[in-house]
């Protein structure tokens, strides 16, 4: 049987070479010792996630208002020197929009629809409050709001059908569609109504007819699905 | 059962369920249909070497015999729009195929009537091959042990039954087919913590060997002295062998930076070491479930003594073990496939992001992977028939070498799959457990593998 001197192993017969070395020499390496390490002495109090996230949050809003109030105080200064022509209150309105956006998950924690809530009801007052700054043309009762109360219900009905609907993606894809025709109609109708006095849908039939069928298609296959295991393994997602 | 016979013991088989006619990939073989090539072939190899040449028609009786009692494995591996798929195969079982000088290379997976696994044979050698789309080690090795024992009987030689081998004829347990990944993960409401990913790793830096080629470098030593060595360190068998790669691969390391005058970047040298989780979460399933832990070092704080080293994988090991850890791991994974846009993604898409995730979070990560499946267990009537079993790591043209080791009464049987052209870590390692006084007997394609690319 052969024998490599050098790697000091037997080779099975029929080899020409040492599998290992191929003429290869090793040097040896002389080890050294690492240098010793210190530890701490005492255990640190350790936060809770919950607290730590708690903690960012709230000093986030803290460091936004430190920003904002500044820059708004600014603002308000430079408008008030240079003529007074009010574009400062748009700007103030603004930042109060985006600090109240950024307190509001430290307030809420947790509470996400409290959250959604709080900033429908935010950016609402925003909308009011820039159509009153000029002359009042009440386009944001009549077109800003319905729109805005449109779009948070329709991101509430698209959450509970990712809830209630977890694993079956047909009936979470048809819902995500349905609201985007509903928002489509909505839109839709509240501009026709502020520019004509009346509500004609346009556009957003042409969305309705296109995607209908999808929805239909979706909701189709989520029944038939469970039903069909040629469906099923081709699908299976 | 004769009087002398060892008592089978085992767990109450539920009532059995009709095979389902397809299933889903489970969470670990979702990604390997994207990284299939010619030099990924995913495929792992287990041997029993006999001590008589092998008999075909034997062994084709034993495998059709044994085709009804792995129901899971008589598949085949579909493309669907959003993941690939194992659909019931027409055909029983796969024919006897003969061997080829590359394990492990040049097959044919996915496609109606093919199988992700297949049956060699050679000489004195019954092989499988399977594709760890289709199952792990542990589960390859059942299917194997239950192969033989098959193939012992028809030899005439009466077995026993022994726990935890399947037997013809008898009942499937639905359990050996179920994703058990599903099953072990955590819901916590409040979140979970995050898992660190490691940055990439030294890997030995060699060019690859042609397409098609894998060098497999088996050593065979004594398990006693080989676990005597390990003893004295206070260590497991796996934790010796990962020790001494690397030790192996930090010398290399310092060799290469050396070389290169001293300005070659110093880089973390882990290992990747599959563990399987049935024990650990009382799963009977013959798929995959398993995770890898990676013991390493960071060369970067110095050099580590063996003994060190030793410790270092000792502790890390248990440490990892944990129901806990392995619970998070798991849920990680498992939620990564599970999310909307994962699953929405259809699957040439999925295909093209799991190869640049594999390229930035896969192998890079690890030196090499080192796998053990412990003991061979067959009953002890066809013992006599064996003289020893190989285990061949799955090819990896990232890590370039991999290791794998199984033991079969006293022989220890290690093994290197390698896509480098340098045998430096092979020579290393069998060399520093020769200097021990280890006795070492070395197995090789080696003088072959790159000249029969593709041939058998």
């Amino acid at each position: 049987m052969a024998y490599c001197a050098w790697c000091g192993v037997q080779v099975e017969p029929g080899h020409l070479n040492c599998p290992l070395c191929s003429g290869d020499l090793s040097e040896g390496e002389r080890p050294t010792l690492p240098a010793s390490q210190a530890f701490a002495r005492e255990h640190e109090a350790v936060s809770s996630p919950e607290d730590l996230l708690k903690r960012r949050l709230g000093m986030a809003a803290a460091v936004l208002g430190a920003v904002l109030v500044p820059s708004a105080l600014v603002c308000v200064l430079i408008d008030v020197i240079y003529g007074g022509q009010g574009w400062s209150r748009l700007v103030v309105a603004l930042m109060m929009l985006a600090w109240g956006l950024g307190i509001a998950p430290r307030l809420f924690f947790r509470k996400p629809l409290v959250i959604g809530l709080v900033d429908v009801a935010l950016v609402g007052l925003f909308l009011v409050a820039v159509d009153l700054m000029g002359p009042w043309q009440g386009w944001s009762l009549r077109l800003g709001i319905p729109i805005l109360v449109a779009v948070a219900l329709g991101v509430v009905l698209v959450w509970l059908a990712l809830r209630r609907y977890r694993h079956q993606t047909g009936f979470v894809l048809a819902t995500f569609l349905g609201v985007l025709v509903i928002l489509c109609l909505v839109i839709d109708a509240a501009v026709s109504s502020y520019l004509t006095g009346r509500i004609e849908l346009r556009w957003s039939l042409v969305t309705l007819a296109t995607i209908s069928p999808l929805i239909l298609a979706a909701v189709i296959l989520q029944i038939i699905l469970p039903r069909s295991e040629s469906l099923q393994r081709f699908l299976h997602w | 059962m004769g009087a002398g016979e060892p008592a089978v013991t085992t767990d109450p088989v539920p009532a059995p369920e009709p095979y389902p006619g397809w299933l889903g990939l489970d969470n670990s073989a979702k990604i390997w249909p994207a990284l299939l090539s010619p030099r990924h072939s995913t495929m792992f190899r287990l041997t029993a070497c006999l001590a008589e040449p092998v008999r075909l028609l034997w062994l084709e009786k034993a495998l059709s015999d044994i085709a009804s009692r792995f129901p899971y494995f008589q598949v085949q591996l579909r493309r669907g729009v959003f993941w690939c798929y194992l659909e019931r195969n027409s055909v029983a079982s796969p024919s006897v195929e003969a061997d080829s000088v590359n394990p492990c290379m040049n097959a044919e997976l996915i496609g109606r009537g093919r199988f992700p696994f297949r049956v060699r044979a050679f000489n004195t050698r019954i092989s499988v091959e399977f594709s760890h789309m289709l199952t792990d080690g542990t589960g390859a090795l059942t299917f194997l042990r239950a192969l033989v024992t098959r193939y012992v009987e028809l030899s005439g030689v009466a077995c026993s039954r022994i726990e935890g081998l399947p037997h013809v004829g008898e009942p499937v347990d639905p359990r050996e087919w179920e994703d058990s990944y599903q099953s072990a993960i955590v819901d916590s409401p409040s979140g979970l913590p995050g898992v660190p990913t490691p940055e990439s790793a030294y890997r030995v830096p060699s060019p690859l060997l042609p397409a098609g080629a894998y060098r497999v470098i088996s050593g065979l030593v004594p398990v006693k002295e080989i676990l005597a060595l390990a003893r004295d360190h206070g260590v497991s068998l796996t934790e010796y062998v990962a020790a001494v790669l690397l030790s192996c691969l930090q010398d290399m390391q310092e060799r290469d930076v050396a070389a290169q005058g001293g300005r070659g970047r110093v880089r973390p040298i882990r290992l990747t070491v599959p563990v399987n989780l049935r024990p650990l979460f009382g799963s009977r399933t013959m798929r995959n479930f398993f995770l890898f832990v990676d013991p390493g070092i960071d060369p970067r704080l110095g050099r580590y003594s063996f003994e060190e080293l030793t410790e270092q994988v000792h502790h890390h090991m248990r440490f990892s073990l944990q129901e806990k850890h392995m619970r998070r791991l798991i849920t990680r994974n498992v939620r990564g496939e599970r999310s909307v846009l994962n699953r929405l993604m259809p699957a040439f898409v999925k295909d093209v992001v799991l190869q640049v995730v594999f390229h930035f979070l896969g192998d890079r990560r690890y030196s090499l992977g080192l796998s053990n499946l412990g003991r061979v267990e067959l009953p002890p009537e066809a013992a006599p028939a064996f003289t020893h079993w190989v285990l061949v790591p799955p090819p990896s043209p990232v890590s370039k070498v991999n290791c794998a080791m199984l033991s079969w009464q006293d022989t220890l049987c290690i093994s290197f799959g390698s896509m480098a052209r340098e045998t430096r870590l092979e020579r290393d390692f069998f060399r520093f457990l020769s200097a021990r006084g280890l006795p070492v007997y070395v197995e090789s394609n080696a003088d072959w593998c790159e000249h029969r690319v593709g041939g058998s």
